[in-house]
């Protein structure tokens, strides 16, 4: 417990849950067609590592669910992308951009390969918030199977949310102050000396 | 004070391992009037009793309407199988598919209503401290409760950064690559500052010995009476006699 979880980390992850949350919102006030609730997650597992980086985004899925249950099976996906990306981030890379694209690409892959099958063996096809679904509904008029629909679905709304989550924990890094950073577990590894 | 309801005065522990034992059966038996004619009739009943019925129900509602309308316009009329009982354009209503929109549904919502239920007369607090009590490290406890209190704050931090914002000139409002644009300058102080703010948080808890591996002490005191104990265990056996019934045909299952 103590190995992964400075004070500092356990301050850190419900900061991180209340931006995962607040980034849902914001997307909705905004009216932008993605979910943008996993940049906390990612951010954790890129400063923290990957055990707090799941942990901030099963505990994220678990508080939506108090006021809507619906939310709590889709903790699986924020937790394989917290994995994927803190395990990216030990190996350093959210220092440069290229291996950002390709960490992102790896959240990317996370998501549909949990979220595809919770949506369609749980709910029928129909995705937690409901904003994807009716997408899926007209790719099922037009004639493609549920497992088909919902993955069309799902990589309109998650390709370009994903990648916009990543880089923007990529650009939060080099924006958090050095002297915090460095007591974040991977931290200094984002510092340079000079 | 509110006088309190029997549910809202049970052990929290105790309404969590209901709900989710109901809910696990309810999966395991896939059949529709499990959900729609015993348990959810039976936690709106709950609910009544409790006196909360008003705002639970609304929760109810507002999760359940409009994910169970998509469900069964997918499941019911998009999925054939079966034979047609009802027909409308693109629209076909048949029965295999109505019968595999009400198994989902009542899945689903067996789990919705019982764990509703459970947090509508739960005290967070309490059930952290219930959790605790079984051995759950304290830390945990603080990363749930901080999180909740965390939200609204932020919350409203966002939205005062975002009059800021906007007095500076950033468009909220336009086509989608506008809205974009507007969504980093709204979060990215919100983060930063909340991040910078951790050090003093953490000298904060820190102390007030946050760190200590001295057993807790807890401010709420609450205790499991034998009924509290006794509930679950007769839950779960009503509710594994429930699934041999419907799985082993010598006594009346699988019809």
């Amino acid at each position: 417990m103590k190995k992964y979880f400075s004070t500092m980390t356990l301050i850190l992850i419900p900061i991180a849950i209340a931006v995962n949350v607040i980034g849902g919102q914001l997307a909705s006030i905004l009216k932008l067609p993605m979910y943008l609730d996993m940049i906390g997650t990612i951010l954790v597992a890129a400063i923290a590592g990957p055990i707090p980086g799941m942990v901030t985004g099963a505990v994220t899925n678990l508080i939506l669910g108090i006021s809507s249950p619906t939310w709590i099976p889709y903790a699986i996906v924020q937790i394989a992308c917290g994995a994927v990306a803190g395990y990216a981030a030990l190996k350093g890379a959210f220092k440069s951009w290229k291996w950002t694209a390709l960490t992102a690409v790896g959240i990317w892959a996370a998501a549909l390969l949990t979220a595809v099958p919770i949506t369609t063996i749980l709910f029928g096809g129909i995705a937690g918030g409901g904003g994807g679904s009716v997408i899926t509904a007209f790719f099922l008029t037009t004639g493609q199977g549920l497992w088909q629909s919902v993955t069309t679905s799902a990589l309109i709304t998650e390709t370009v949310d994903k990648f916009l989550s990543t880089f923007i924990v990529f650009f939060l890094i080099k924006s958090i102050p050095a002297s915090t950073l460095v007591k974040f577990p991977l931290g200094p590894m984002y510092v340079k000396e000079d | 004070m509110v006088k309190k309801g029997i549910i809202s005065k049970m052990y929290p522990l105790t309404k969590l391992s209901i709900a989710l034992t109901i809910g696990t059966t309810s999966l395991i038996v896939r059949e529709w009037r499990f959900g729609y004619i015993v348990v959810m009739p039976l936690m709106l009943l709950l609910a009544l009793v409790d006196r909360r019925f008003k705002s639970y129900f609304k929760k109810v509602i507002s999760v359940m309407v409009i994910f169970f309308l998509f469900i069964f316009l997918i499941q019911a009329f998009l999925i054939p199988s079966g034979d047609v009982i009802w027909e409308w354009k693109f629209l076909i209503l048949t029965v295999g598919g109505l019968d595999k929109a009400l198994t989902i549904t009542a899945s689903i919502g067996v789990f919705l209503t019982t764990l509703l239920l459970v947090f509508e007369t739960t005290n967070m607090s309490d059930l952290m401290v219930s959790l605790q009590k079984t051995g759950m490290p304290n830390e945990a406890a603080y990363v749930f409760l901080a999180s909740i209190q965390m939200i609204p704050e932020m919350s409203k931090r966002t939205k005062v950064i975002m009059q800021a914002q906007r007095a500076r000139g950033i468009e909220t409002e336009g086509n989608l690559i506008v809205r974009t644009k507007a969504f980093l300058p709204t979060l990215s102080p919100l983060i930063i500052s909340s991040i910078t703010d951790i050090g003093d948080k953490a000298a904060t808890l820190e102390a007030r010995a946050f760190s200590s591996s001295i057993p807790n002490t807890f401010l709420r005191d609450l205790n499991a009476n034998f009924i509290d104990k006794l509930l679950p265990v007769i839950v779960l056996i009503i509710c594994i006699l429930y699934i041999l019934w419907t799985y082993v045909p010598a006594i009346g299952g699988l019809l």
